[in-house]
């Protein structure tokens, strides 16, 4: 190669078949073979993993209409409107004056206002609780598994104790003397309830890891244990622990609605999913259909897009997968 | 490279306190225990291993799988699993310090900086997620307190001085984008990179091909005596032993039962199971024949025999081997010990067959022989 010449026009083609057809049409190409990186292939597979692509656009749909729609909805549902009579029947989805969504009965909401914030609130209690369940989980699971004895036999049995326990209860008994219906609190809740599972997930990726011949490697060099941990060893630990933490956000948040939905969850001032169904109960049963049935949508919408997306996840992340 | 090596440190008798006299030895291993405690009960992978190995010098430990050199080689470095290992007694000094008797802490600053090891498989020795230049630049990071950049700079020197095409562009691949003989050159590299004074070398070569082989041995051959380091290398392999080393210590379950020059315990050799190696490698002068092999198998490590521990094999055996075990013995005008009663005054009426079996078995092998 010629340094001197000015900077050559450089094509990328991804697949040996764009690169013949280039060759065909210009034969005096220099081939050069750009390797990828782990993340770049995953992204490659996850890129042709068809209900993937579809899950993420439904996840990530969501996660904009949560993050952008109340800045954008003008309706503040903190300002009820009086009910123009006592028991007010709520109105249907209709476009003048603009409730794409309807109204709900009693107070008037308008339950477009709702979902949106709803959304808003349930994504960020799934997120939120997740990333911290995870990052507990993952630093016990990997510690437990790496130093293994007597350590990880007492954190083991710690988790299996928690595991033991009725999860449903103890978060219905927690979130009604705790905080009170603060949506803090029932993140809080949910993480620190969570995490055993994943800590389970990384302890036994890390068991078998620890016997590779690159952790006696990179110990032969002088480095620390827990940097081993940390920087060698999670990281191909990484594949599983992005999957299950990416389906654990729609755990926690078909179990937020589950929690709030029998009243013990987020107070319903500042609306959840989960609590917006709460609330729409009595109306079902009044013909008021519209209340629960956006709402409930826009669940099954997140928890089936988030399941997608962590089945591509998945596939995308197996060293194994074919390109 | 010194050739004659001073084999003082093969003749000294009673255990000896503290730190090694002479300045000069590096590595002094003394009686070196390490035993594995499983469920079936304990078994002891190395059970009394004396060697030491002088700046700049190489030794070479050879012996069948099992017989507890690679344990050595890790307790040195101190990479067991423990448990179920454990270091059950002996001293391992090196520059001036037990390593038995430091904190982990020491033991780290010591690893990768001081003494360095080369692995057996270089296809899973490198972790799988990192560049080659991260991870031989951690180390460099790790000891010698430089900047990333920096680090980076010497990563690539010492690709190139183990020659490696290109280093620029190969610190940004990864393994997977290597074959079995670049990785192996990177591991040389990587233990390379903080200029140590031991290089331990497990088995460097198994996992490679018979034309790689040749190429590591000689870079191994040849960094060694560009850095003045001090090479341990551990093999099975008599001919890589031949042709790397100085000096070779013979192992047999747990125990050195040979040690000297290894122009001695190739050509002399003075121990059965020595010579029972020299006589089951293949050679042209054997073609058509049979292999030669060493009667019977190591023994089951729960049941030791009482003797010596090679007495059920050996065609030289007699009730005093059954009895009592020998210890490391001077032989009469050689520089080598051997663990065997045949140097002993008991001995002496039988050592006339085997010396007759080691020439024939020696001279039958050289090459004016064969032609």
């Amino acid at each position: 190669m010629d340094e001197s010449t000015a900077a050559p026009e450089v094509r990328v083609v991804e697949s040996p078949a764009a690169l013949e057809q280039l060759l065909a049409e210009h034969p005096d190409y220099d081939v050069q073979l750009e390797s990828l990186n782990q993340w770049q292939l995953a992204w490659r597979r996850f890129k042709r993993h068809r209900m993937a692509m579809v899950g993420s656009a439904m996840f990530l749909t969501m996660v904009a209409v949560g993050i952008f729609g109340p800045m954008i909805w003008s309706y503040n549902y903190y300002n009820v409107p009086l009910p123009d009579q006592f028991v007010h029947a709520g109105r249907p989805p209709m476009l003048s004056p603009f409730h794409p969504f309807g109204e709900t009965m009693l107070l008037q909401r308008d339950v477009f206002t709702l979902v949106v914030n709803g959304i808003r609130l349930s994504l960020l209690i799934g997120v939120l609780a997740t990333v911290i369940a995870t990052t507990i989980g993952t630093f016990i699971g990997s510690v437990a598994g790496y130093f293994g004895g007597f350590l990880d036999t007492v954190l083991m049995r710690i988790v299996d104790a928690l595991l033991s326990l009725p999860l449903l209860f103890l978060i219905l008994v927690f979130s009604r003397f705790l905080g009170a219906g603060s949506w803090v609190t029932v993140t809080l809740i949910f993480a620190l309830f969570g995490w055993m599972s994943i800590a389970r997930l990384v302890r036994s990726v890390v068991l078998s890891l620890r016997e590779a011949d690159w952790v006696d490697a990179a110990r032969a060099a002088g480095v620390s244990d827990m940097r081993i941990i940390f920087r060698h060893v999670l990281p191909n630990a990484l594949s599983p622990i992005i999957v299950a933490a990416s389906l654990s956000v729609a755990g926690v948040i078909i179990g937020e609605a589950f929690v709030s939905f029998l009243g013990y969850g987020v107070n319903p001032s500042t609306p959840t999913l989960g609590n917006i169904l709460s609330g729409a109960q009595d109306a079902l049963t009044e013909g008021n259909w519209w209340w629960a049935f956006f709402p409930g949508m826009a669940i099954v919408i997140i928890v089936m897009g988030i399941n997608f997306m962590g089945d591509g996840l998945q596939d995308a992340l197996d060293p194994r997968a074919k390109i | 490279m010194k050739q004659k090596a001073d084999l003082a440190v093969y003749q000294e008798e009673t255990p000896r306190v503290g730190p090694p006299t002479d300045p000069d030895v590096l590595l002094d291993v003394r009686n070196l225990q390490t035993h594995f405690h499983v469920m079936d009960g304990t078994v002891k992978a190395v059970d009394g291993v004396d060697f030491s190995l002088k700046r700049g010098e190489t030794l070479g430990i050879v012996g069948e799988s099992g017989c507890g050199k690679s344990v050595t080689a890790l307790t040195i470095m101190q990479l067991l699993d423990m448990p179920p290992g454990e270091i059950v007694g002996g001293e391992i000094w090196f520059e001036g310090r037990d390593l038995l008797t430091l904190a982990p802490e020491q033991i780290r600053k010591i690893r990768g900086a001081d003494m360095a090891m080369i692995f057996q498989e270089p296809m899973t020795s490198l972790n799988p997620v990192f560049t080659i230049g991260d991870q031989i630049s951690e180390a460099i990071i790790l000891h010698q307190h430089v900047g990333k950049k920096e680090a980076m700079t010497r990563a690539i020197a010492s690709l190139r001085a183990v020659g490696i095409n290109a280093p620029e562009r190969r610190v940004k691949q990864y393994p997977h984008e290597m074959s079995g003989g670049i990785r192996q050159r990177v591991m040389i590299a990587m233990a390379l990179s903080c200029n140590p004074q031991l290089i331990i070398a497990d088995e460097p070569t198994t996992a490679l091909d018979v034309t790689i082989q040749a190429q590591i041995l000689e870079l191994i051959k040849k960094i060694q005596a560009d850095s003045g380091a001090a090479l341990l290398l551990i093999t099975h392999d008599l001919a890589v032993v031949a042709e790397t080393v100085q000096n070779v210590a013979v192992m047999y379950a747990g125990r050195v039962v040979e040690a000297g020059p290894v122009e001695d315990v190739l050509l002399r050799p003075q121990h059965p199971y020595t010579l029972g190696l020299l006589n089951s490698i293949p050679a042209l002068h054997k073609r058509g024949r049979k292999l030669d092999v060493i009667k019977g198998v190591v023994p089951n490590p729960f049941r030791m025999p009482p003797g010596c521990k090679f007495e059920p094999r050996c065609p030289y055996a007699w009730e005093v081997c059954r009895r009592s075990e020998p210890d490391m013995m001077d032989t009469p005008g050689r520089k080598s010990r051997s663990r065997c009663f045949l140097h002993a005054a008991e001995g002496a009426a039988r050592r006339y067959e085997f010396e007759k079996a080691a020439v024939a078995t020696v001279t039958a092998g050289l090459p004016e022989a064969q032609a």
